[in-house]
């Protein structure tokens, strides 16, 4: 495992979230009572919300229209989040 | 041989299996009623998810559905409940 700055840690969490997000969706699309499942998609929304608020405060917008900048438009002011080495 | 191989396929080609019944294959686990030739998807129950870093790299979150395809040696040990 290469050794991550804290930029590349930061984005691999929000990874991680996103991930056990979309899997929370997939069991619950066909076990929509389950209030374990529920609560595992509500404990990582959150989770996932504030990495994303802290990484982009940090690093800037993960996508275009996350860009609020008044002076500069801001997406194109730091590399793309996907860019190799960025992330 | 896993239990599948011994008490079905086993049973199925035993020329000399001395039951009168036509056939010498047992009942299957399935529930009375259901329709032959149809396929079933027993249905996935809650377990506790692998951590978030740990199902990230495994591909799922349920250790129930980890099932990595690793050829020939999976079929032995094979993770089935």
């Amino acid at each position: 495992m290469p050794v991550l700055n804290d930029k590349q840690k930061l984005m691999r969490k929000l990874q991680q979230s996103c991930f056990a997000l979309a899997e929370a969706n997939l069991y619950l699309d066909s076990h929509p009572t389950c209030k374990m499942g529920l609560e595992y998609f509500r404990r990582h929304k959150a989770e996932k919300e504030a990495i994303e608020k802290e990484y982009t405060e940090k690093y800037g917008p993960l996508t275009a229209v996350q860009s609020d900048g008044t002076k500069k438009w801001e997406w194109v002011a730091a590399p793309f989040p996907w860019e190799r080495g960025e992330n | 041989m896993d239990k599948f191989e011994k008490d079905i396929l086993g049973k199925i080609f035993d020329d000399d299996a001395d039951d009168v019944k036509a056939c010498p294959v047992p009942g299957t686990a399935l529930p009375k009623g259901m329709a032959l030739a149809m396929a079933y998807v027993p249905f996935q129950m809650w377990e506790t998810p692998y951590e978030d870093d740990v199902a990230f790299s495994r591909g799922t979150v349920f250790p129930c559905l980890d099932k990595p395809f690793i050829g020939e040696e999976a079929v032995k040990n094979a993770r089935t409940e």
